[in-house]
């Protein structure tokens, strides 16, 4: 019994030292998180945490294990207060304190004992238990839309963007050739307007 | 006062007048400027209130949270405009940027230091809205220690001070603290004070007793409330008493002070439309939109304050403690998720967390306890008019030191599992007495959610445990955990001995057990089959894939997120006798915090099948009153090697260019500067995941709910 509850003492002291990350993209490899993230702090483990049931876009999830609990807070409070971009932008990570639950290695709680029960049809409870097992569905049904919907306004959200993105990329090319073949220099003369040279090519 | 009604209504630019406000000076200390013109003050009484040099007051700003200041320097100009210098403090809602984690005591205020703007600043003296309690709780030995009376009586306490050039805390005063000398700093003895009686209007107004009370120093009993950050409350307060009306006078500022001060304690005596305030004193981050329903409720504390306040002057525990008991059940304390996007845990707060024990328990605790407070109340009584409630949520509070003590926002800023691990311990709190605890007993277990059924199991223990003398002392999380794993051991015995109980803790009487019927199972490691041992399973990955291409996989559903993948297979083994492997679904942002789930694979379709079978049509209740949901299910396809990921944009024509780039690099990870057009849209992106937090937090909440009154149906515990 002393050691499974040092034992679990233990996993819930790395509990605290790790962060969990969401929001990477598929393309982040544990190298590229690992680099990432050492600049915070000792990076001592970067777990990936598979994805069954989702669906595929949601981007991935992490749990980053660090040297101690400042580092993790640390990293969360910065990725909180500033937009830090792994592999990709302008999609921001998202970091947060990770929980006992995240661990798919995790200890069995000390102390914990799970008795269970075969109701049979003559239990008063068993009407009420049927109700729960339809809400248990009705719930997962509803997590699976709320999901969808999120899905939904995050591709929303980058489509705009690219819009916006190309379209500023767009004007910024047009300056760019503008300046470059000073047409802007020869048209500021005319003008008597200011403009900037062009560098000398 | 008629004089006092009068000014009431005068906006404060308009003030100029001698004879509308009162005023006088008091001890001249001497004669400034450069042609001696300016006539230095040591003290004045502005409109019945005395003020003298080094006091703290409440500065009044338009629109907005009254600042808090220290007067260094009282003088008059010869045109008659009379200044004052204010030294500022900073509350804590004005520096959260630089405070980032940085723990604040709820009326913690930072005292200014160093050089620059937001130092100190030169105003008018009709611009003060009333005297202010800061008391100085540092531990320097320059600063006579406050007892704990004055600290739980203070409006504000402070202990540390932020340095306007640096922006940075610093947690030792120094000799000049900006320009201030340190005595002046820390709590001068009653006797350099200058006398100040506080000149009440003749009208006896209920609140007046209770500031006469509070000027000669008796004690209410009333204790501080750590909890997350900023005094939302006070500034809930001030916001409605500054609304449009300018000029604070004395009798306004003296109630908002005792207001203040008396919100900033937590009492049994409590107003009933103070669970409305509470609640948002609870909640502290004030990016809840239910701060609009705060005010609603603070509106009522003028009028209903002075029947409670005399009860409280009484001081009689016993009294208020029903009185309070009464009013609370008429409100419906609306229940409010804050999604703090920095925090992002859901943190569920409800009424007050106050009552009469706090007169037996002199213990000083830290912070942990409040959010076992917190967290017990979460368990299913959300403002439910009820007797059993009633006790249930006068969660005796702790008197909490509040020097340097650390507030709740490290607890909320865990994760679940500190949570459920610290939110025990329930037998200090809970040790009033046999009766309420089984009262307690019975509403919990009708109340209950599955996924907080830890919570539940915990309040069990702590009900048990009123038997034995409640342990005191200070408690920590570590000795929190070793309690409550102490006592589950401990516990544990007598229900080894009673043989089949559906629960996991005890304290259940013996005639629940006779209703338990004898199909109990408990799950214990299953006996693992000889051939298993002979070579090493394969990993996971590969029995899920070939088990969803054979179609032997199963979902389960309706567990305790808790449980280990053994211990699912356990279950299965000893419910169906059927083996099998399986995985808990790992949590991740957006799963469900009270449903655990778990694929299941078994080795031949007809296994899988008579387990579903089993499942679906029987009923099999785990202990935490959930069946088990089992339905068949196959993993969705990944469409290609890299799936879409929205978010990650790219310039069409550069493309090719990043691309090559990209293979390269190993690592293009960065914070995005504010110059950049990145920079905006990473700032969507992070609007995007906090609105989709609080979807969540919400869906969730709604889910719980539903849970729970289902679970409440179940007849048998």
């Amino acid at each position: 019994m002393e050691s499974l509850m040092k034992e679990y003492a233990a996993f819930e002291e790395k509990v605290k030292r790790t962060i969990f990350i969401d929001s990477l993209s598929p393309a982040a490899t544990e190298a590229v998180v690992r680099a990432s993230l050492d600049q915070f702090g000792n990076v001592i483990q970067v777990k990936f945490i598979p994805n069954y049931l989702e669906p595929k876009n949601v981007g991935l999830s992490a749990l980053v294990e660090l040297e101690n609990a400042d580092q993790a807070k640390t990293i969360i409070s910065e990725i909180s207060s500033s937009s830090f971009m792994i592999c990709g932008m302008p999609r921001p990570v998202r970091a947060r304190a990770a929980e006992a639950e995240m661990f798919d290695d995790r200890p069995i709680k000390p102390g914990r004992k799970i008795v269970c029960r075969w109701l049979d049809s003559s239990d008063p409870d068993v009407e009420v238990a049927k109700k729960m097992k339809h809400l248990v569905s009705k719930h997962a049904e509803e997590a699976k839309f709320c999901l969808k919907h999120q899905l939904e306004e995050e591709e929303n959200l980058a489509k705009k963007q690219t819009e916006i993105l190309n379209a500023t990329y767009k004007k910024y090319e047009l300056i760019d050739s503008v300046v470059g073949n000073r047409v802007a220099e020869r048209l500021a003369e005319r003008y008597r307007v200011h403009v900037a040279k062009a560098e000398q090519q | 006062m008629a004089l006092v009604e009068a000014v009431k209504a005068e906006p404060l630019a308009v003030l100029d007048k001698d004879e509308e406000v009162e005023f006088v000076w008091g001890r001249k200390r001497g004669i400034g400027g450069k042609r001696k013109e300016v006539q230095f003050y040591e003290s004045f009484t502005y409109d019945g209130v005395e003020y003298a040099l080094y006091d703290c007051v409440y500065m009044h700003k338009e629109g907005e949270l009254p600042y808090i200041g220290k007067i260094i320097k009282i003088w008059e100009n010869p045109d008659k405009s009379r200044k004052i210098k204010i030294h500022w403090f900073f509350r804590s809602t004005e520096i959260l940027y630089h405070l980032k984690d940085v723990k604040v005591a709820e009326n913690e205020v930072f005292l200014a230091s160093g050089e620059g703007t937001g130092l100190a600043n030169v105003n008018p003296l009709e611009a003060i809205a009333g005297r202010c309690n800061v008391i100085c709780t540092s531990e320097d030995n320059r600063n006579s220690q406050p007892s704990d009376e004055e600290v739980k009586m203070a409006d504000y306490v402070f202990y540390r001070a932020f340095d306007v050039g640096t922006c940075a805390i610093l947690d030792k005063m120094i000799d000049k603290v900006g320009g201030l000398d340190v005595k002046y700093v820390f709590n001068r003895k009653e006797s350099e004070k200058a006398s100040h009686v506080l000149k009440l209007a003749s009208d006896k107004k209920d609140n007046k007793t209770a500031v006469e009370y509070r000027a000669n120093g008796e004690s209410f009993g009333l204790k501080p409330q750590n909890h997350l950050g900023a005094a939302k409350l006070s500034h809930l307060l001030g916001k409605s008493d500054v609304d449009g009306q300018n000029s604070l006078v004395r009798q306004d500022a003296v109630q908002r002070d005792t207001n203040v001060s008396r919100v900033n304690q937590e009492t049994a005596k409590e107003v009933n439309s103070v669970p409305g305030e509470k609640n948002s004193r609870d909640l502290g981050v004030a990016k809840a939109a239910g701060k609009s329903s705060h005010l609603v409720g603070r509106n009522d504390v003028d009028a209903q304050s002075s029947p409670i306040r005399e009860d409280a002057l009484h001081g009689d525990a016993n009294d208020s403690y029903n009185e309070q008991q009464s009013t609370m059940k008429g409100n419906a304390a609306p229940v409010l998720v804050v999604v703090n996007s920095k925090i992002a845990t859901t943190v569920v707060h409800n009424q007050n967390t106050s009552s009469e024990e706090n007169a037996l328990y002199t213990v000083k605790n830290d912070k942990k306890v409040n959010t076992l407070s917190i967290e017990l109340v979460v368990a299913g009584e959300r403002g439910k008019p009820s007797k059993d409630l009633g006790i249930l949520d006068d969660r005796p509070s702790k008197r909490i030191k509040v020097n340097g003590s650390v507030t709740l926002s490290e607890d909320k800023g865990g994760d679940n599992v500190q949570k459920f691990t610290v939110c025990t311990n329930d037998k200090e709190v809970m040790g009033t007495g046999a009766t309420p605890s089984e009262e307690r007993k019975k509403s919990g277990d009708s109340k209950l959610s599955g996924g907080l059924d830890k919570n539940m199991q915990n309040r069990k223990d702590g009900a048990a445990l009123d038997i034995r003398p409640p342990k005191r002392a200070n408690i920590d999380s570590l000795k929190v955990k070793e309690d409550r794993d102490r006592s589950n051991m401990s516990i544990r015995k007598p229900v080894d001995n009673i043989g089949k109980l559906p629960k996991l803790s005890a304290g259940i009487s013996p005639k629940e057990v006779e209703r338990m019927g004898g199909k109990s199972l408990i799950i214990t490691r299953r006996p693992i089959a000889e051939s298993s041992k002979w070579f090493k399973a394969p990993p996971w990955e590969e029995v899920m894939q070939t088990s969803n291409e054979q179609g032997t996989l199963i979902l389960l559903e309706n567990l305790n997120p808790e449980y280990t993948s053994g211990e699912v297979e356990d279950i299965i083994w000893h419910a169906c006798r059927e083996n099998c492997t399986a995985k808990m679904v790992q949590r991740t942002a957006f799963s469900s915090p009270y449903y655990g789930r778990a694929l299941v694979a078994f080795k031949t379709r007809e296994a899988a099948e008579r387990v579903s079978k089993k499942l679906t049509e029987g009923c099999l209740m785990m202990s935490n009153q959930r069946p088990l949901v089992a339905s068949f299910v196959t993993l969705p396809k990944m469409e290609g090697n890299t799936p879409s990921f929205a978010g990650h944009l790219c310039v069409d024509k550069l493309r090719l260019q990043s691309q090559r780039e990209m293979k390269e690099a190993v690592s293009t990870s960065h914070c995005s500067q504010p110059n950049t057009i990145e920079h905006e849209m990473g700032i969507e992106w992070r609007l995007l995941q906090s609105r989709s937090d609080s979807w969540w937090n919400r869906l969730y909440k709604q889910q719980k709910e539903e849970l729970r009154k289902i679970v409440s149906e179940l007849k048998r515990k």
